[in-house]
């Protein structure tokens, strides 16, 4: 069998097990080990697969994500999530969708101190999920605006992803970061529309209380200083150069941990719960992690990516087709592949090609990573849907589907108007040269 | 048979696209028809510390390695990183083609068929906001760790090290959380460092060894024809095309950024440069002191010295 | 019931030393920010402690997830048709689970049997990369027999669950 055609079986054995409910990591796992066996041998297979262990369990940048999962997990313990949920309900719980809206407030926020879209998303799942419940939001809607949400972390900086397109296209990494303005600002609004669309028709429930009078907010204010405190705390430690990026989960844990032990509403028991719920997160997530690397590197050796490359030789003449193919091509990559994997095999692959068809490279940096995001959310297969999965194991898959969908919708929609009116993008890089 | 030839750097990087592709279109010409070398870039086929072992396990034919990834593995090619040896890539390649055919390098490539051993050039110290011209300017400063025996220098100028891997250097000079880095001039392009670390100064600082390295397998199993043009293609010769590739370049790089004019060049006298190597005198019994066959490191680096000087 | 108390301790265990792990990972971590910001100075080799800490957390945590199967798992047939498809799908992604931990055991374990004797050691600590390898696959192969658990689990209590 040619490694071409290989590359594609496997991709559509890998759905198939998952549609059968074999874990995502043995699916992945299974036919990334067994099909690299086929194309290189399995002596070859032995050294990849035992290096691709070892580079995933000791991948210092990966570290962000166990630590970012247990400050999660220590804020639900505190009351932290508690406070910052019902502080805001009774800030906002009078409009509609109000802690929607404030969930995808906080992933950005939450955005700007991680460079990692399943960090934001198992964080924000624990702190969010269990509160939007509590207030009577059905759990579609909650789910998807966090899995939603987790996906802003990417664009807005610190961006990892951005960084290295930056150097793969060789763009400056200035003109990509203020590239971000615009299309970061886009997707704050349609993802409200994505909320109030659904409720207005009925299809998800977000029940509005009545509106809080002035002693109550004055109080509620006070509430919310412990969380937003913290926030403030860690972005001015990682924006003054106190911290590294990758430090901040260790410095943010830590926070959080002192908080609950100083005010003496993190319990033994409540310590002891959060440490165990975070190894058993983690221990699934790595399982992920590992099983989807020896799945790309296999994807890789098959040829499948590079080989998507010559469908591109007639339409050079034609940017919209270009875009519109690799629009294509990302979105089915995306059901199966990591984002940063994904990248790093199709940008080097894709650059040539766009500067061909006269596309603006920094425009196709922001483009690339948007639509490699909007992998993460779209059904069947979709990382951030399943991390939730993994942080909240009792929500239905048909729910996170249900409640992804108006927010894979905006970002459709969200991707079209970036394609009609590229200056969204580089008109503020091209001014503030 | 398609052999892959792995590097860990992007297909546009420097060391894909101006050393391995151009390798690999001259040997694929002569090879026997059937036979050709394909580049597999952008860490593809594995981690940077993963190369020497997948190659070993013949994941990868051909892989780009850096010896000093792999602690333990490849003790004596390190030896170019005691500061002061290595000015160019010339005379890296010529020190470690030296050490090789004089039977030292044996021992740590005996599981390889060597194609190419060079260096980059010294490193730089690249800082966002310090001009550099003697060592008391590092002092308190916190720089990114190149290694762990780079944060031993640094120690020996009162600075230290932070470690932070390369793609978040940039954005780290950025916040201020560290102030330089040492890298080589081709950092400017590949990491676009120039925007947030312009001042330069080059004091004849660490320099990185390379080595270009084939499965043996994978080699002996080749017709005698093709061993033919690929011994050709590798060697001393080799080593000495890929120097100049690198010397060139950044002699290109140096010449465009100082054109430019944006960033500033900070160009030490004879007495500035004798100061640096003051402050690093106890680098290279540092180096000896950490390797693992201490009487074999001393010989080495007694004999790098030598070349060194010639 | 011996039986349940005990696994229960086992994966409480696990998963106790596992959170242990990314606690001291933090706790590096912090310490190296704050020497930094006061005493200009650092952990030696602070990320790679951080990264071992926390990989070898990740590794004790996996066992658990074999055992009590809370895999990432697309559950679609069996949230719809809970009747026709929980059983006979559990037993087969449990039974895939086996399959895969027996796989990644043994590319870990006949990798580490390779590199035995291999002088490399990691880059700061110096620790033996041989001897950590063989570490790895050690705790691979107590995934294997807490995925074998996972199976008998599944055998027997799948049907009750529905
Ligand atoms: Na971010
Ligand atoms: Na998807």
């Amino acid at each position: 069998m040619s490694g071409l055609l290989l590359g594609g079986v496997g991709f559509a054995a890998a759905i198939i097990m998952i549609f059968l409910e074999i874990p995502v990591a043995v699916a992945l796992g299974l036919v990334g080990i067994i099909g690299s066996g086929l194309i290189i041998g399995f002596t070859g297979t032995v050294a990849i697969g035992a290096t691709t262990v070892w580079d995933s369990l000791t991948n210092y940048t990966l570290t962000m994500l166990p630590l970012f999962v247990m400050m999660g997990n220590l804020a639900a313990h505190s009351g932290l999530s508690t406070k910052l949920y019902q502080s805001m309900s009774i800030l906002i719980g009078h409009r509609r969708g109000g802690l929607a809206l404030a969930t995808i407030g906080a992933s950005a926020g939450f955005g700007m101190i991680s460079g990692s879209s399943l960090a934001t998303t198992a964080t924000m799942g624990r702190i969010a999920l269990p509160e939007m419940r509590e207030a009577g939001y059905s759990k579609s809607l909650s789910a998807g605006s966090v899995a939603a949400g987790g996906t802003l972390g990417i664009l807005i900086p610190p961006s990892t992803v951005l960084v290295i397109y930056a150097f793969i296209a060789e763009q400056s990494i200035r003109d990509l970061l203020l590239a971000t303005a615009g299309p970061i600002a886009l997707a704050v609004l349609l993802y409200c529309l994505a909320i109030w669309v659904p409720i207005w028709l009925g299809w998800s429930v977000a029940p509005q209380r009545a509106r809080a009078e002035g002693d109550e907010r004055r109080d509620v204010v006070k509430e919310l200083l412990p969380p937003v405190g913290i926030f403030a705390l860690i972005m001015g430690g990682l924006y003054s150069g106190v911290f590294t990026a990758n430090e901040t989960a260790a410095i943010g844990a830590a926070v959080v941990l002192a908080y609950g032990v100083l005010t003496r509403r993190l319990s033994v028991e409540g310590f002891l719960s959060a440490m165990m719920n975070t190894a058993m997160t983690c221990g699934a997530l790595y399982l992920v992690l590992i099983a989807a690397n020896i799945f790309n590197f296999f994807l890789a050796l098959s040829g499948l990516p590079f080989s998507l490359t010559g469908m591109f030789a007639g339409i050079l003449d034609t940017p919209m087709l270009v875009i519109l193919l690799m629009l294509l091509i990302y979105l089915v990559l995306g059901t199966l592949m990591d984002s940063l994997a994904m990248l790093l095999l199709t940008v080097p692959l894709f650059v040539p090609i766009a500067q061909a068809a006269g596309i603006d490279l920094v425009w196709f940096g922001i483009f690339a990573v948007m639509v490699v995001e909007m992998g993460l959310i779209t059904p069947p297969v979709g990382m951030n849907l399943f991390v939730l999965k993994a942080v909240q194991p009792d929500i239905r898959m048909t729910e996170l589907w249900k409640g992804a969908a108006p927010f894979v919708i905006a970002d459709f929609i969200r991707v079209a108007i970036i394609i009609a009116i590229p200056a969204l993008v580089v008109w503020l890089p091209n001014v503030a040269m | 048979r398609e052999m892959r030839v792995s590097s860990f750097e992007p297909e546009q990087g420097f060391y894909s696209s101006k050393v391995l592709a151009p390798w690999i279109e001259q040997v694929n010409e002569k090879l026997s028809a059937g036979n050709a070398f394909k580049l597999y870039p952008g860490s593809i086929l594995g981690a940077p510390p993963a190369q020497a072992e997948l190659v070993k396990a013949g994941v990868a034919d051909v892989a780009l390695v850096v010896p000093t990834y792999t602690p333990g593995l490849f003790p004596l090619s390190g030896v170019v990183e005691v500061p002061g040896l290595v000015e160019s890539g010339a005379k890296g390649a010529d020190m470690l083609n030296t050490l090789a055919e004089e039977g030292a390098l044996d021992a740590e490539y005996a599981d390889y068929k060597v194609i190419a051993l060079f260096t980059t050039p010294s490193y730089r110290f690249l800082m966002a906001d310090t001009e550099v011209r003697t060592p008391a300017d590092l002092d308190g400063l916190k720089l990114r760790s190149p290694s762990k025996f780079g944060s031993e220098l640094f120690g020996m100028v009162g600075a230290s090290g932070v470690g932070i891997p390369a793609p978040q250097v940039y954005e780290n000079l950025e916040r201020g959380v560290v102030s330089g880095a040492v890298w080589v001039m081709d950092a400017y392009r590949t990491f676009r460092l120039n925007e947030v670390a312009p001042n330069v100064t080059n004091t004849n600082f660490i320099a990185q060894p390379m080595a270009v390295l084939m499965n043996k397998t994978a080699y002996d199993s080749l017709p005698d024809s093709d061993k033919a043009v690929i011994d050709e293609m590798s060697g001393r010769a080799t080593a000495e095309w890929i120097a100049s590739v690198i010397d060139e370049t950044d002699a290109v790089n140096e010449a465009a950024f100082r054109e430019e004019g944006e960033v500033t060049f900070i160009d030490l006298t004879d007495e500035e440069k004798s100061a640096w190597n003051a402050a690093f005198a106890g680098a290279a019994d540092a180096w000896v002191n950490g390797q693992a066959d201490t009487a074999a490191a001393a010989a080495a680096l007694e004999r790098a010295r030598a070349i060194a000087a010639e | 019931m011996t039986g349940s108390a005990a696994k229960r301790i086992i994966s409480n265990g696990l998963l106790g030393l596992a959170g242990f792990c990314f606690l001291f990972g933090a706790g590096v971590t912090v310490v190296d920010v704050a020497l930094r910001a006061v005493a200009g100075s650092n952990v030696p080799a602070a990320i790679e402690l951080t990264s071992l800490s926390i990989g070898l957390g990740a590794l004790l945590s996996m066992p658990v997830c074999y055992a009590q199967r809370t895999h990432v798992t697309a559950k679609l047939l069996s949230e719809l048709f809970p009747r026709w498809f929980a059983y006979p799908l559990g037993i087969v992604g449990a039974v895939a689970s086996v399959v895969f931990a027996a796989l990644l055991l043994w590319l870990s374990g006949s990798n580490a049997l390779s590199r035995l004797g291999s002088p490399e050691t990691t880059a700061d600590l110096g620790l033996s990369k041989p001897l950590l390898l063989m570490v790895v696959a050690f705790a691979l192969g107590v995934s294997l027999v807490a995925a074998t658990a996972g199976l008998f689990f599944a055998m027997r209590t799948e049907r009750n669950r529905v």
